[in-house]
């Protein structure tokens, strides 16, 4: 069959709109993943659009396009040794590895760059399904309703707002499915259109189309009629009961703790960096109320402007002498500013001001946006006598008991086996501090995991801490420190829930000085419980944490067992790491040499025959579905051996009749065999089936198979259906 | 002459007479062949007797015409019994019934007593009176006409009458051409000119036998068996065609593949005259009358929907 033959300015045309339909896939990708150089994706859906517009054969084609890739790979992931032979080479190398990680499965081992080249390739074969659904099927709806679902999704579960981008597509997608209808229709009726025809035909869709943009465009939005459909479908997956609840939260400086609990995604980017001469935690803010799910801030804040403070660094350099410092830049907006213990100033370059709560401590921007800033904090780092806090006891916190209420509040309905626990830890310890040393302890000798994922969410009737002290026994800094402060309270120990950052990561810049880097992952909670006479004292109850509180071990006492365990556990950790390693390597020596190249998770039988059987099925089904092509040429062959008879021109036309039906021309039930021979010949444009027909009517029918020319009407069939054969 | 040519010869000579009805007299010759009668239903002055006379005039038989009235008695059209003084003996005088080709008109304005003369005459080609058994001349075909406009004071031919018809066709009004070119006919002819036969009556008898000679494949019984048997089992259907409605399509198809020069039948043959063949044998629920089915419909239906054998194994 002749196809109609699409003008090649309406090609271009086509070509154009779907190249901007797949552009729409890619901005997601590119504002949602840290993909950079999205303009080299842009790029390769051009050529590769390009080249099936211009008919560019393969084996130009081909090459162009993977010198293209291997390039824009050596670009993007080799800068400096761009076009080189070394580049190559590594790139050869990179390739080599990859294919070994897919062969024994690591796939989290994966280079960027190998994904990033299989990144391309499936965009390659988007482009072949493109010109496929325009040129052949003449038909976008599937890839257009594609983009659309995509974007919609992507557009409610992710922060990308897709809302202009639907209007493009939906332009856009309506425009191809606009000039793709004619071209169908006139492939289906033989008839080639003039391109005056085809503009006279779009020319209403697109004013429709200009007219309905321009009014989208232009009239408000009215509220969504339906609520944001993300609480729902979380509340009904399970994750979360009062809508706060998160699936998988960032980890980083969240000012909403209502909830806490569930699992957390690492986050390495760089919060802020900060050159200190010893560790120091970031404090940010405490909190006072448990509310059995999470922490609140009750109670009204005393706020004063910290004008006074804000000298410019430029005039003068008056730096006290006992005093640390700490220049801290920050490079991730926070919407209030970390500071070490002991904080006495804060210098900026320029003017800045800020409100300080008291109670809270928390240093706000008085812009009320979250700051990109660089200051310089002056401290005292507060040191603690260890004399001084064995001599607290609880007796002198009974007078305090009015004013320190909020931090000895606790819900109405709490677990009672959370105080037992605290009082049965406490019981032996004499002053106030070595109580809350008890309970900070506690975690790390009783079986607590640090983990930062599977970590449950309470349900509604369950209390946050008696869930991780008797329950899960798994969790991270949360979980640890909102435990001790609850248990501090139980025990009649004033405490609050302090929000900040570790110290971070210890560096050194080209001029070998040091800094820390603290990272969205190092975000963090701890402890701090009131000491008589003293203050407020931090306190690290989080297994893997050291805490920073200078204590002066004024009498001689063997303390910090924390780093102790330590200790003791790494080598554990070592030794059974050493014995597995050996374990396996045993195992690979009793196995032959053919079964040692396949990879472990290949072993075993399901998972072959999962993949024997997968092969069968997807060959069966390739087959099945390509039947029209190969089917006709293999019944041509085995008719040219047969005998001329009536018998073998009957089963003949037989087949003839289920390939017609095959590709499409469909025989209804009450129809006869003239009527559709006379279909099949009228959309041919003979009339061979006509023939061919009449000759087995007359055999069928008439009972009369004598004067029929075999030779002729084989010749007629074998054409029929090698013609009619897309 | 080949049977085909005289065939052929036959309705050129009828085109000749009257304008378009190509299909109207190919129906009536296959209604002829195959030894069955036609009921036409339309409106007066649409060429129904033109029709009728030519083919008698063709094929040189016999035609007679009854106008049937309230009045008509069976003996106006069977013949009476007369007595002859001179012989002293009844002498029979044979009634218009008596011909080869009859024009049966107003049919359904007869009284039902006279309206089954005619019938028996139809079904047995044979007629009775006065105890004795009259073999009608062959061939006999009957053409009765029906005014489908004035219902007033007629008898309507009971299902079982209408059974012994082999077609029920409308001759239709002729298209806007045609009437004009009917005006220039008859513009310069005389009324009652017809033209002269182009076969003897041996000629037509013998086309007759040949007709039932035309093969039919045991597919195509089958498959107008499973159309007769479909319109029994048409939801809407409360009476569907009898065997002898099968048997009838049949023949005619013998006789209208002879037409076409073939001698074998076709499912196209079957499709083709199924309509005309079956439509005055359906009587619908009155349910389904009411809620816009029709008769035509439910053969519309019955055709696209029986599955029409197409290899000689799924039928056997």
């Amino acid at each position: 069959m002749k196809d109609v033959r699409i003008d090649k300015w309406v090609l271009v045309l086509l070509y154009t709109l779907a190249f901007f339909m797949t552009i729409e896939w890619l901005k997601p990708v590119e504002e949602l993943t840290d993909t950079g150089h999205i303009i080299l994706f842009y790029g390769f859906v051009g050529l590769a659009l390009m080249f099936g517009l211009l008919r560019v054969p393969g084996w130009i084609g081909v090459p162009v396009k993977v010198i293209y890739i291997v390039l824009s790979l050596q670009y993007v992931f080799l800068e400096k040794e761009w076009l080189s032979v070394e580049a190559l080479k590594m790139t050869v190398i990179d390739m080599q590895q990859n294919f070994a990680f897919i062969w024994s499965g690591e796939w989290m081992s994966i280079s960027y760059m190998f994904r990033t080249g299989l990144f391309f390739i499936l965009l390659w074969m988007l482009c072949y399904l493109i010109r496929y659904w325009i040129e052949y099927r003449k038909s976008v709806l599937l890839f257009f309703g594609m983009t659309v679902i995509f974007l919609s999704v992507v557009d409610t579960f992710t922060p990308f707002d897709a809302s202009f981008a639907i209007l493009r597509v939906m332009i856009i997608g309506l425009l191809l499915l606009g000039i793709l209808f004619p071209l169908r229709l006139s492939a289906k009726t033989k008839t080639q259109l003039p391109i005056s025809s085809y503009f006279k035909i779009i020319a209403p869709l697109v004013g429709m189309l200009l007219f309905v943009a321009i009014v989208a465009i232009l009239v408000p939005i009215k509220e969504p009629a339906w609520p944001d459909p993300v609480p729902f479908i979380r509340s009904a997956a399970g994750l979360g009961d009062s809508g706060n609840g998160e699936g998988v939260s960032k980890v980083g400086y969240d000012p909403d703790d209502t909830q806490l609990g569930g699992p957390f995604k690492q986050d390495d980017s760089v919060v802020f960096e900060a050159y200190v001469d010893s560790r120091q935690y970031w404090k940010m803010e405490t909190k006072n109320t448990y509310t059995s799910k999470g922490w609140i801030q009750s109670s009204e804040n005393w706020v004063f402007e910290y004008q006074r403070h804000y000298t410019n660094l430029m005039d003068g350099q008056v730096l006290v002498p006992p005093r640390e410092s700490a220049d801290i830049e920050i490079y991730e907006p926070l919407p209030i500013i970390p500071y070490p213990y002991g904080t006495e100033e804060l210098k900026t370059t320029e003017g800045f001001y800020y409100d300080e709560e008291l109670d809270t401590g928390k240093l706000t921007p008085n812009s009320g946006e979250p700051v990109e800033l660089k200051y310089r904090t002056e401290f005292v780092p507060p040191e603690y006598s260890l004399k001084e806090l064995r001599a607290t006891d609880m007796a002198s916190l009974d007078s305090m008991k009015f004013e320190m209420d909020e931090y000895l509040s606790l819900p109405e309905e709490f677990p009672e086996r959370v105080r037992d626990l605290a009082e049965e830890l406490t019981a032996n310890a004499p002053s106030v501090y070595e109580k809350a040393q008890a309970i900070e302890r506690y975690f790390a000798r009783s079986g607590f995991v640090y983990s930062r994922d599977k970590v449950a969410v309470p349900e509604e009737d369950e209390d946050y801490v008696d869930q991780f002290l008797f329950e899960t026994k798994r969790g991270y800094c949360d979980n640890f420190s909102t435990s001790m402060v609850v248990m501090l309270r139980s025990v009649g120990i004033p405490a609050r829930w302090v929000k900040g950052f570790a110290p971070g990561e210890l560096k050194r810049d080209d001029n070998k000085e040091k800094f820390y880097t603290v990272t969205n992952n190092q975000a963090h909670s701890w402890v701090e419980a009131y000491m008589p006479g003293i203050g407020w004292m931090p306190f690290e109850p989080t297994i893997g944490f050291n805490g920073v509180s200078n204590v002066n071990f004024d009498i001689e006492v063997a303390e910090d067992d924390v780093k102790e365990q330590e200790l003791i556990k790494r080598p554990e950790n070592k030794k059974k790491q050493e014995q597995e390693k050996q374990a396996a390597k045993r195992k690979n020596a009793q196995e032959p040499w053919l079964l040692r190249i396949i990879p472990e998770w290949l072993r075993s039988w399901t998972v072959v025959s999962v993949i024997v059987g997968g092969a069968i099925a997807l060959v069966g089904i390739g087959l099945y579905a390509t039947r029209k092509k190969w089917l006709p040429r293999l019944v041509v062959r085995s008719g040219r051996s047969k005998s001329e008879s009536w018998e073998t021109f009957a089963i003949q036309y037989e087949q003839l009749l289920k390939h017609l039906n095959r590709v499409g021309l469909k025989k209804p039930a009450g129809m006869t065999l003239s009527t559709y021979a006379k279909e099949v010949d009228r959309m041919r444009g003979d009339d061979k089936m006509s023939t061919l027909t009449a000759a087995y009517e007359t055999g069928l029918y008439g009972q009369s198979e004598a004067n029929l020319n075999w030779t002729e009407l084989r010749k007629m069939w074998e054409d029929l259906i090698i013609e009619t054969t897309g | 002459m080949l049977h085909k040519e005289k065939i052929d010869a036959i309705l050129a000579n009828i085109e000749r007479t009257i304008v378009g009805k190509r299909v109207i007299s190919e129906l009536s010759l296959t209604a002829l062949l195959a030894g069955g009668h036609v009921l036409l239903e339309d409106v007066p002055g649409v060429g129904k007797t033109v029709m009728v006379k030519s083919l008698a005039a063709s094929i040189g038989a016999e035609f007679k015409r009854i106008q049937f009235t309230p009045d008509l008695l069976p003996s106006d059209v069977l013949g009476v019994s007369i007595y002859n003084p001179q012989q002293m003996e009844f002498e029979f005088r044979p009634g218009p019934i008596v011909g080869n080709i009859i024009l049966a008109d107003e049919i359904n304005r007869t009284s039902p007593k006279t309206q089954a003369a005619l019938l028996e005459g139809m079904e047995e080609s044979s007629i009775t009176i006065d105890g004795r058994t009259l073999q009608l001349p062959q061939p006999f075909f009957v053409m009765a006409t029906q005014n489908p406009i004035e219902y007033e004071g007629t008898y309507p031919l009971p299902e079982a009458q209408m059974d012994r018809f082999l077609f029920k066709l409308k001759m239709g009004y002729p298209t806007r051409d045609e009437e004009i070119e009917v005006l220039s006919r008859s513009e310069s002819q005389l009324p009652g000119e017809f033209t002269a036969p182009v076969i003897t009556l041996d000629d037509l008898l013998e086309l007759q036998v040949l007709a039932t000679k035309v093969i039919v494949d045991v597919t195509v019984k089958s498959y107008i068996v499973d159309c007769a048997t479909a319109t029994r089992d048409h939801p809407t259907v409360y009476l569907g065609v009898s065997p002898r409605g099968s048997l009838g399509l049949m023949k005619a198809c013998q006789a209208y593949a002879l037409i076409k020069g073939r001698n074998y039948v076709t499912p196209d043959d079957v499709q083709y005259l199924l309509p005309h063949a079956f439509s005055h044998r359906i009587i619908l629920h009155p349910d389904a009358a009411y809620s816009g089915h029709s008769i035509d419909n439910v053969l519309v239906d019955v055709i696209a929907k029986v599955r029409v054998p197409i290899m000689r194994t799924n039928t056997l």
